[in-house]
């Protein structure tokens, strides 16, 4: 890490002061923009991972960005825990949803339980409702692939981050 | 095409580096590239599944056209209890921190069911991304009870 140091004479303390506290707000307001260009990748990343489309885009739509301040302290979350639906960690990593093979009640897009499964002529592209009055409904049996929206924002966030800040605050 | 391309040697690379390393080192655990086979019912584990989740195009420097590709390499394991988890877990970022061998891979002549490796450079971590249980909730198939991940952004050298 490089550090600048700066010596000022005795007398010019109140505008160097004023400096820093411009650059900070300046670099803070790039956090601000940054943790909102965060969350818009993660949320891209998520829509183009959706395996069988239509899908509800809960998660995508979940998916917001926050900026604390204070203390001197600049904090900038993209997607919070308790935003997002419950299913977050297994469309995340993958793997068989707990519980997997018990028989969930429901149909697919509304329509009677034979009508359209995945694997079917007809069955993509059609949602499964749950309906806890039906009689029909599917087993899942098959794990979830990972998309690994998370890793792959992680991974751009490292990346793109010290560019974007480093030419932030040049630019000042 | 009659080599692969770097994304796959990148992949293929570090499977292999990961594979030998655990089959010298520790007995009876499956390395494998794909979600269907780590969740095949003949599959058991424990099991250590190696993937290339991502990859990052960056120019080499400003007015270039050559990239440095950063690749993002996630690491699965899966095992039968907690303290095999740490165990394979810290043994997989041992091996991985200083780096292996770079193979270029290609089908052998006359034989497609056969590639063939050359070495031909190294891979780094340049990022550690995340080592993390993953923990999915009450009622988790056995496969994901004990489940860890390990996700590193490597580059091959150059």
């Amino acid at each position: 890490m490089a550090y600048r140091v700066k010596v000022i004479k005795r007398g010019n303390e109140k505008n160097f002061i004023r400096d820093i506290k411009k650059r900070m707000a300046h670099y803070d307001k790039g956090v601000e923009i940054f943790s909102r260009r965060t969350a818009n990748y993660m949320a891209r990343r998520v829509r183009e991972g959706v395996r069988r489309k239509p899908s509800t885009g809960r998660l995508a739509n979940s998916i917001k960005s926050y900026v604390t301040f204070g203390g001197g302290v600049t904090v900038a979350d993209a997607g919070r825990k308790s935003d997002l639906p419950r299913y977050w960690a297994a469309v995340n990593y993958g793997g068989i949803i707990p519980g997997g093979g018990k028989f969930v009640r429901g149909s697919f897009d509304g329509e009677g339980p034979d009508a359209a499964f995945a694997g079917v002529p007809g069955g993509a592209g059609v949602r499964f409702k749950g309906y806890k009055r039906r009689r029909g409904g599917m087993r899942a049996k098959h794990f979830i692939h990972p998309m690994n929206y998370i890793e792959k924002t992680q991974a751009w966030f490292k990346l793109e981050w010290p560019l974007y800040i480093g030419n932030r605050m040049r630019k000042k | 095409m009659p080599y692969f391309t770097q994304s796959r040697n990148i992949e293929l690379s570090t499977l292999a580096f990961l594979e030998t390393n655990l089959n010298t080192d520790w007995s009876g655990i499956t390395t494998v590239k794909t979600f269907k086979k780590a969740y095949d019912t003949s599959t058991p584990i424990p099991i250590v599944c190696c993937r290339l989740a991502d990859t990052n195009n960056a120019r080499l420097e400003l007015g270039a056209t050559t990239l440095e590709n950063r690749y993002l390499i996630i690491v699965d394991i899966f095992t039968s209890s907690d303290a095999q988890r740490v165990d394979l877990s810290d043994y997989v970022v041992d091996k991985l921190r200083l780096g292996w061998i770079y193979n270029t891979y290609a089908h052998a002549s006359g034989n497609k069911s056969v590639i063939e490796a050359t070495p031909a450079g190294r891979v780094f971590v340049t990022n550690w991304i995340a080592n993390t249980k993953i923990d999915l909730g009450e009622g988790a198939d056995p496969k994901d009870r004990y489940r860890q991940t390990i996700s590193v952004l490597v580059r091959k050298s150059s």
